[in-house]
C-alpha cells in the first residue's frame, strides 16, 4: 500500500502540471455539461403543469433554448477527449528518456516491467477516472437534450462508453509513441497526428460493425429516431429504385398534373438504409472489443519497447540498446547520446557485470 | 491555395464552355470530368479557409513556447546567457529570426487565402470572411508565438508552457472576438435592407424608417401600429415606410482588420518588453 502510494506520489509530482491541466479542463467541462443537464430536465419536470413549456411536446425540444451551449460544450468536449489523453500519456515514458532518468531509474527497480506498471498506473486511473467524469456528463447532457427518444447513435464517440475506450487507447498509444521517440515534442506533434487518425478511422469504420440494412419508416430520422444513415435511394410508386434526377422530375410532373396536395402514393418514397437506433449497444460492444484489444496490443508494444531497451542495466549501455531499439539503424550511441553515452560506455566497461535488474 | 485558385479560374472557363458547347443537350463524358475537378477544387477552398484560419494557432504555440522553455529545462540556457555578453541579446537573436519567418510565411499564407476566397465569391470579401484571408492571420500568430515565448520564458518547461500558451491563445482569441461583436454593435447603423444583402456578417436589428421623417421604428413596433399592412406570413411594410436592418457597413471592414492587426501588434510588442524584463531577472536554475 506504501509503495502504490509512493509511486502514485511520484507520478503526480512528475506530472503535476499535466494532470492538474487535465483535471481541471475535464471537470471544469463535465460539471458545465451537468449544469446545462439539470438545468434542461427541471424544464422538462413542469411538464403537465400550468408552467410546462414547448419543449414538452416537440421533438427537438431544446434545439433553441439551449441547442448553442450543448453544441459548444459539447464541441470542447470533443477536443478534450483526446487532448487530455495526449497530454497524460506523451510525458510519462519520454520525459524519462529525454532526461535520461529511465537510465537511473530502471537499474534501481529491478524489473522494467514492474517500474512501467507502477509508473504508467497511476497516470492511466487518473486520466481515466477525469476522462470517465466527463463522458458520464456528456452522455447525460445528451439525453437530456434528446427526451423524447432513444438517443441511438446521436453524438456517439463523444459521450459514454465509446469515449472512454477511445481516450484510453490514445492514451496508451501517446505513451508507446513517447516510448518510441524519446523526445517531447516530436512525440506530441505525432500523437496529435495519430488522435487525429484515430477518431477519423473510427468514423470511417462506424457503419461497418453491423450489417447496416433498410430502415424501416419508424426508425428513420422523420420519425425523431437517432439511427446511423449509411445510405438513401428513392423508389418509385412501383417500389423499383430511381435516381435523384428521376425522381425529381416525376415529383414534378405529379405535382403539375394533380396540384399542389397528390395521392402520396404516386409520388416517389425516400428510403433511408443505415443502423436502427435499437442496434446501437451490438455496435457499441463491437467497437468497445475492437479498442480494449488495440489499448492491449499497443501497451504491449510500449513493454516491449521499454524491455528491449538494453540488455545489461549499466547506464551506458541501457542508454544504448533504448537509442538502437527507438531509432533503428547505426550507432545508437552516437544518435541518442552523442558523447556522454560513449564516455559512460567506457568507463563502465570495467566494472564487473550488475546482478540483478533486466 | 494560390494554385486552388488558379485552378478554380481555369475550371470555371472550362465548365463554362462546356455548357456553351452542349447548348442544352447532354454534357461529354470530359465535360462531367471537368465539372468534378471543379466540385472537388470548390470543397478544397472550404477545407484550405479552414486551415489558414487555425495555422496560425498551433504555428505559434509550437515554435513559441518550447523555443526557450527547452533550453531551460534542459538547463542550457544559463550556460549560454554566461557566455553571451547579454540575456537580452540572447533573447533577440533566439526569437527575431523565428518572428521575421513567422511573419513572412503567414503574411504569405493570408495573401494566398485571399486570392483563393476571391476566386470562389462573387462579392468582395467582408465580414463574412474574417480572420481567414490577409494581414490578420500573420498578426495573430505573431501574438501567439511571443506568448509562447513569454510563457516558456516564465514557465521554464516545455509541456507545461505549451499548456499554457494553448490556453492563453483561446483566452486572446474569444476576448478580441467578444470585444470585436461589442464594437460591432456599437457601429452599426441603419441601412436600406437588400443593399450590400451578399456581404453582410450580422443583422442587429431590422425595422422600417419612414421616407418623410427619416424616423426608424422595429418590425415589431411597426406590426403594432399598422397590422393591416402586413399579410398572414407577415410579410409586407407600413405606407410610406421602407425596410432597413441594423448592420455595420461592409466598407468598414477594413478599419475592423486594422485595429485587430493593430492591437495584436501592439500585444507582440507589449509581450517583447515582458520578456525582456523576464529574461533579465530570471535566476540561473
Amino acid at each position: 500500500m506504501g509503495t502504490a502510494l509512493g509511486w502514485a506520489r511520484l507520478s503526480f509530482k512528475l506530472q503535476r502540471s499535466e494532470i492538474v491541466f487535465a483535471a481541471l479542463l475535464s471537470l471544469g467541462l463535465a460539471a458545465a455539461a451537468l449544469w446545462l443537464t439539470a438545468d434542461m430536465r427541471a424544464v422538462l419536470a413542469r411538464c403537465g403543469t400550468p408552467t410546462a413549456t414547448e419543449a414538452c411536446n416537440v421533438v427537438y425540444a431544446f434545439q433553441t433554448s439551449h441547442g448553442h451551449a450543448v453544441q459548444t460544450i459539447q464541441m470542447t468536449i470533443g477536443f478534450a477527449q483526446y487532448a487530455v489523453p495526449v497530454v497524460l500519456g506523451v510525458p510519462i515514458l519520454t520525459r524519462e528518456i529525454e532526461q535520461r532518468t529511465a537510465m537511473i531509474a530502471w537499474p534501481l527497480a529491478g524489473s522494467r516491467l514492474k517500474w512501467l506498471a507502477w509508473r504508467v498506473a497511476p497516470v492511466l486511473i487518473v486520466g481515466l477516472a477525469i476522462i470517465g467524469t466527463m463522458a458520464f456528463a456528456a452522455d447525460q447532457m445528451m439525453r437530456a437534450y434528446v427526451p423524447h427518444g432513444d438517443i441511438g447513435f446521436q453524438n456517439h464517440g463523444g459521450r459514454g462508453i465509446s469515449m472512454v475506450t477511445r481516450a484510453a487507447l490514445v492514451l496508451v498509444a501517446a505513451m508507446a509513441v513517447g516510448a518510441l521517440v524519446g523526445r517531447l515534442l516530436p512525440a506530441l506533434l505525432i500523437s496529435i497526428a495519430l488522435a487525429v487518425g484515430v477518431s477519423a478511422a473510427l468514423d470511417a469504420v462506424l457503419p461497418h460493425w453491423v450489417e447496416s440494412a433498410e430502415l424501416p419508416q419508424g426508425d428513420s430520422i422523420f420519425a425523431g429516431a437517432n439511427p446511423l444513415n449509411t445510405g438513401f435511394e428513392y423508389r418509385a410508386p412501383d417500389g423499383g429504385p430511381i435516381g435523384n434526377e428521376e425522381a425529381e422530375a416525376l415529383v414534378q410532373a405529379i405535382y403539375e398534373e394533380h396540384g399542389p396536395e397528390p395521392d402520396p402514393s404516386l409520388l416517389p418514397q425516400e428510403v433511408f438504409f443505415g443502423v436502427a437506433a435499437s442496434r446501437y449497444p451490438e455496435v457499441l460492444l463491437r467497437e468497445s472489443a475492437a479498442l480494449v484489444a488495440a489499448t492491449v496490443l499497443v501497451g504491449a508494444m510500449a513493454v516491449r519497447t521499454v524491455q528491449r531497451a538494453g540488455g545489461r542495466s549499466d547506464v551506458g549501455s541501457a542508454a544504448a540498446h533504448l537509442a538502437h531499439a527507438t531509432l533503428g539503424a547505426g550507432d545508437p550511441h552516437r544518435r541518442l547520446l552523442p558523447s556522454r553515452a560513449g564516455h559512460g560506455r567506457r568507463r563502465l566497461a570495467a566494472r564487473p557485470e550488475p546482478r540483478g535488474g533486466g | 491555395m494560390a494554385v486552388v485558385a488558379w485552378q478554380l479560374d481555369l475550371s470555371r472557363e472550362a465548365v463554362a464552355s462546356c455548357y456553351r458547347v452542349s447548348n442544352g443537350a447532354a454534357i461529354s463524358e470530359s465535360c462531367r470530368s471537368t465539372i468534378e475537378w471543379g466540385n472537388l477544387l470548390a470543397s478544397a477552398v472550404g477545407i484550405l479557409g479552414a486551415a489558414a484560419t487555425f495555422a496560425p494557432f498551433p504555428l505559434g504555440i509550437f515554435l513559441g513556447a518550447p523555443l526557450v522553455a527547452r533550453e531551460i529545462e534542459h538547463r542550457t540556457a544559463p550556460i549560454a546567457w554566461s557566455l553571451s555578453l547579454s540575456r537580452r541579446g540572447w533573447l533577440a537573436g533566439r526569437t527575431l529570426p523565428l518572428l521575421i519567418l513567422i511573419g513572412v510565411a503567414l503574411l504569405a499564407v493570408g495573401q494566398a487565402s485571399e486570392l483563393m476566397l476571391s476566386s470562389v465569391e462573387e462579392s468582395e470579401l467582408g465580414f463574412r470572411h474574417y480572420g481567414m484571408s490577409g494581414p490578420l492571420i500573420a498578426a495573430r500568430g505573431l501574438a501567439v508565438f511571443a506568448i509562447g515565448v513569454v510563457v516558456g520564458l516564465a514557465v521554464g518547461r516545455v509541456l507545461p508552457a505549451i499548456l499554457v500558451t494553448t490556453l492563453a491563445a483561446v483566452a486572446l482569441t474569444a476576448g478580441l472576438s467578444i470585444g470585436r461583436d461589442v464594437i460591432m454593435r456599437a457601429e452599426s447603423v441603419w441601412v436600406p435592407m437588400g443593399d450590400q444583402s451578399e456581404v453582410v456578417a450580422m443583422v442587429y436589428d431590422s425595422g422600417f424608417r419612414s421616407a418623410t421623417t427619416g424616423e426608424v421604428i422595429t418590425w415589431e413596433q411597426a406590426y403594432n401600429q399598422y397590422p393591416a399592412a402586413f399579410n398572414e406570413m407577415g410579410e409586407g411594410a407600413p405606407p410610406d415606410m421602407i425596410s432597413v436592418w441594423r448592420i455595420v457597413p461592409p466598407e468598414r471592414f477594413g478599419l475592423f482588420v486594422a485595429r485587430e492587426a493593430g492591437i495584436l501588434v501592439a500585444t507582440v510588442l507589449a509581450i517583447g518588453g515582458l520578456g525582456s524584463v523576464l529574461v533579465g531577472s530570471r535566476r540561473p536554475d
